[in-house]
């Protein structure tokens, strides 16, 4: 039998300190970009550069005189330096000659890109049976599938070609689920936003694809601010993910993203993330900041799922949500989120409940290691209306290491006698117990740990869809190899 | 308009340095508004906007109406307006009044009370002092005009000494807003238990900040039992300052008509080898409200902490409300924390059960209720406390008390 050594807790510590960010590397794409700054100039030029109509030049001003009354909230419990949103490249778009007419043409460079990053296009489009829609820095650069999808009537491309395409569809929900004056980043990404994912489900359809997102930052001193809208129509379903990746930088790198989802009577939208931008070295230097603001409506019957795997960026700062608007609707949150070095997370929940026999349910697993700081923040608010309501949350955390920081702050209104609501959280290290009884059976405390991860955040991975299911597996593996609490 | 009170009233008092400096303090920053995390769900608005006088006046106090509050227990404190009435002749009690008392403190409030409170006392337990039964603490209070009064107390508890108080404001004038503070300095090795019995009338106001600090290998229980007022906030914080302290704190919170109940409590692990325990039951009647917020920090370093804390809820109505944050902070790996939180009604199995045996469906309910709040009756000592808490249930629940 082999007998596993005993590596010493350091030695292990010392392993995941060092793993480095895989993706860090920049594509030498010749890029188009705009001076740093700003200012109304600015944004009309990027409404201009996307040929858009009026009142989405209306609705970005609006939205940049709004942001300029806002001040930035600081009241999450993370530490980073305020980034001066003066210094920022507000449009960076990779310079093509003409219009692509399919991914055979895309520039071989760009698709070498997106072959280390483990998503070839070629093979998802072939095997994997996922369109992908990828955003570079600001701009929507290849969209697979369309023919496919656009048989069924299902619309999927950049958000900038709905603007032109569907304006009606775009006017009449943009802005709906989160409207402009909703928060700091909202509002600059209201006014800003470059590029992004559209997404249409006509009534009764069922999408046969997972449709994904591919979002990564490239050009240095760019921010990112894209913007989705999915639309399900009623009694349709979509499987939507997004991931993304950026190349390793001294500087903080700001990522501001919205994504609405508007889920109809009876319609489904299960929303996944896999969020891996560049986290920063191992003395916290460089990184992005994440600060996405991501919510979804659910009309009557309704169930919108958010699944999100968080293992990167420097600072995390984000609550996806659902307005439970309609009867019986259905809101749920899986969320695991994992921190080391300098790393530091604010993220949860919140899910509103409005309609009356509305449901939700909430997991979140924290895990954090080195000298990371993780934090759930979440609120459940069940109205005088939604009677019968119904909601669990779970929040568990696992810590590995003395010197990191889990926190929990779960918000819990409820304003009606007929709902109830049930929260529970912990708070541990994987005990040496545990990990004696896998060695025991001639399991090697590394594989014991991955083990034990694993079958931790075993609820959360269930809800990815497959292919993904798979990735995640794989980042959180590495994330945390070898690190024993 | 209180604050412009306060400012006449501070015109003429003697302050000494250290409360002018308090005073400072709360004149900057005020009283707490909803715009603070802290009262994010409590309003004092209301409360304030009353006239309120800052002086009191004097009134006769005699044994029928100590008899009426009191719990039974043969020794007593007692207060009249704050000042001291009569204390108990036991070996090793002393009571000082203080001039200046300087206390730590947790919110402006605080700062106010330092700046202002006119009679401070300390109580002193001495050392490996054993108390048997519980010394009761009385506060009797009546003004002719609204009143804004401030209570101010610090309890030492000497090494290896066994102290239980019992605590009880009792209003017999017009609306007062009573803003009260004490600090419990937990020695070496000492146990110190206080129940805290809130049933008041609707014209009093509370907030009740109540600061424990413990030394090496002492216990201290707070025990909360908040059953009328029609606007009671408490702060409860507790500061282990060395290794191997246990804290536990327990309440049980049953209101009804419009009355509002706010829970406060923090719990700060700073050692090693620490304990605390936390459970707060509530019921909801009427259109009344219920805050709950208990926070508990682990310190970096401060390794095998266990910490539990659970709040527990009924809403008997539609028009009740009940806004809850369990919150934890923790910086070390080595311990095992958790919470949980639950809001919900009778269950309905449970109910019919009873009723299919002949109970009438208000003593079927009743009983139920009275088991969701057993767990932490079983948690009290003494047996005056046990049946003030059942009288109070009963009276409550409206079932007779013989059953519980």
């Amino acid at each position: 039998m082999k007998i596993e050594p005993k590596i010493s807790e350091d030695i292990l510590l010392d392993e995941v300190t060092s793993k480095e960010y895989e993706y860090g590397f920049t594509t030498n794409i010749e890029s188009e970009k705009i001076e740093k700054g700003l200012n109304e100039d600015v944004i009309k030029f990027i409404s201009k550069k996307k040929n858009e109509p009026d009142w989405m030049l209306d609705f970005r001003l609006e939205a940049f005189k709004v942001w300029k009354e806002m001040e930035e909230p600081d009241w999450a419990n993370i530490n980073y330096p305020k980034p001066d949103y003066q210094d920022i490249v507000y449009y960076c778009a990779p310079k093509q000659k003409n219009k692509l007419n399919s991914l055979d043409d895309l520039d071989p460079e760009m698709k070498r890109t997106f072959d280390r990053l483990g998503i070839s296009i070629d093979e998802q489009k072939r095997l994997a049976n996922v369109a992908v829609d990828i955003v570079m820095d600001s701009v929507s650069v290849a969209t697979s599938f369309k023919e496919k999808l656009a048989e069924l009537g299902i619309i999927f491309c950049p958000i900038s070609e709905a603007i032109q395409k569907y304006p009606e569809l775009v006017k009449k929900y943009i802005g709906t689920v989160i409207p402009v004056r909703d928060n700091f980043f909202s509002a600059l990404n209201s006014a800003v936003f470059s590029d992004g994912s559209f997404c249409y489900i006509p009534k009764g359809t069922v999408c046969p694809l997972e449709l994904s997102t591919y979002f990564r930052i490239n050009e240095a001193g760019t921010g990112q601010f894209e913007r989705t809208l999915v639309i399900a129509e009623e009694d349709s379903c979509v499987s939507y993910l997004e991931g993304c990746t950026a190349p390793m930088r001294n500087e903080n790198q700001l990522h501001a993203a919205v994504v609405e989802l508007v889920a109809l009577d009876s319609a489904e939208i299960k929303y996944s993330t896999v969020q891996n931008w560049y986290p920063g070295d191992k003395n916290g230097k460089g990184g992005v900041f994440n600060f996405v603001t991501k919510r979804g409506i659910c009309h009557d019957n309704a169930k919108i799922s958010w699944t999100q795997i968080e293992t990167g960026s420097a600072v995390t700062w984000k609550y996806p949500s659902c307005v439970l608007k309609g009867k019986n609707s259905i809101g749920e949150f899986f969320s695991v989120a994992v921190t080391n070095n300098f790393q530091q997370a604010d993220t949860g929940t919140k899910m509103v409940h409005l309609g009356e026999n509305s449901k939700s349910t909430i997991i979140a697993k924290g895990i954090c290691a080195g000298k990371s700081n993780g934090s759930y923040r979440g609120l459940v608010k069940i109205a005088k209306g939604a009677k019968n309501s119904r909601n669990f949350s779970q929040c568990d955390s696992l810590l590995m290491g003395d010197k990191c920081g889990s926190h929990t702050f779960p918000y819990i209104e409820v304003d009606n006698k007929s709902s109830q609501v049930e929260h529970e959280a912990t708070t541990s290290k994987i005990g040496e117990d545990q990990i004696f009884y896998c060695n025991q059976r001639g399991i090697g405390t590394e594989e014991a740990v991955a083990l034990i991860v694993n079958g931790y955040c075993k609820e959360v991975l269930n809800k990815l869809p497959m292919e993904f299911a798979v990735e995640a597996k794989k980042l959180l593996e590495i994330s945390l190899e070898g690190s024993v609490g | 308009m209180l604050i412009e009170e306060i400012k006449k009233y501070v015109v003429d008092a003697d302050l000494t340095s250290t409360q002018k400096k308090s005073l400072d303090y709360f004149l900057e920053n005020g009283f707490p508004t909803t715009k603070d995390e802290d009262w994010k769900y409590t309003s004092l608005k209301k409360v304030l906007k009353r006239k309120y006088c800052l002086k009191s006046s004097d009134f006769e106090l005699n044994d029928e109406m100590i008899q009426q509050y009191s719990l039974g227990v043969k020794d007593k404190i007692i207060f009249k307006n704050g000042k001291i009435y009569s204390e108990p002749k036991i070996l090793g009690v002393s009571i000082k009044k203080m001039k200046d008392l300087v206390m730590p403190k947790n919110s402006a409030l605080c700062y106010l009370n330092e700046a202002i409170c006119e009679n401070s006392y300390e109580i002193v337990f001495d050392k490996n002092l054993n108390l048997d039964n519980p010394i009761e603490i009385l506060h009797f209070i009546n003004n002719y005009n609204d009143y804004f009064l401030q209570l101010r107390t610090k309890i030492t508890c000497g090494s290896g000494s066994n102290v239980k108080l019992v605590e009880r404001f009792c209003n017999i004038g017009n609306n007062t807003l009573i803003n009260s503070c004490m600090h419990a300095d937990v020695k070496r090795n000492s146990f110190f238990e206080i129940s805290k019995l809130q049933s008041y009338n609707d014209n009093t106001h509370t907030i009740d900040n109540t600061l424990v600090d413990q030394d090496r290998d002492s216990t201290a229980n707070v025990h909360t039992f908040s059953f009328d007022g029609s606007f009671i906030r408490n702060n409860l914080n507790f500061y282990q300052n060395n290794e191997n302290c246990t804290s536990n704190m327990n309440g049980i919170t049953i209101i009804d008509k419009s009355n509002f109940v706010d829970h406060h409590t923090f719990v700060d692990h700073k050692f090693q080898n620490c304990l605390s325990n936390e459970s707060y039951k509530g019921v909801y009647f009427d259109s009344t409200k219920g805050v709950f917020n208990g926070k508990i920090m682990v310190r970096p370093d401060a390794q095998k902490i266990n910490a539990f804390q659970s709040n527990n809820n009924l809403l008997f109505s539609d028009n009740a409300s009940i806004k809850t944050k369990p919150q934890l902070e923790i910086y070390a790996d080595d311990v095992k924390c958790s919470h949980g939180c639950t809001i919900g009604q009778i269950d309905k199995k449970s109910l019919f059960y009873m009723r299919s045996r002949g109970f009438s469906e208000k003593t079927a309910k009743g009983l139920l209720t009275f088991a969701f709040l057993i767990e932490v009756i079983e948690k009290l000592n003494a047996k005056e406390i046990v049946d003030y808490a059942k009288t109070e249930i009963a009276k409550k629940l409206s079932i007779e008390k013989d059953l519980l």
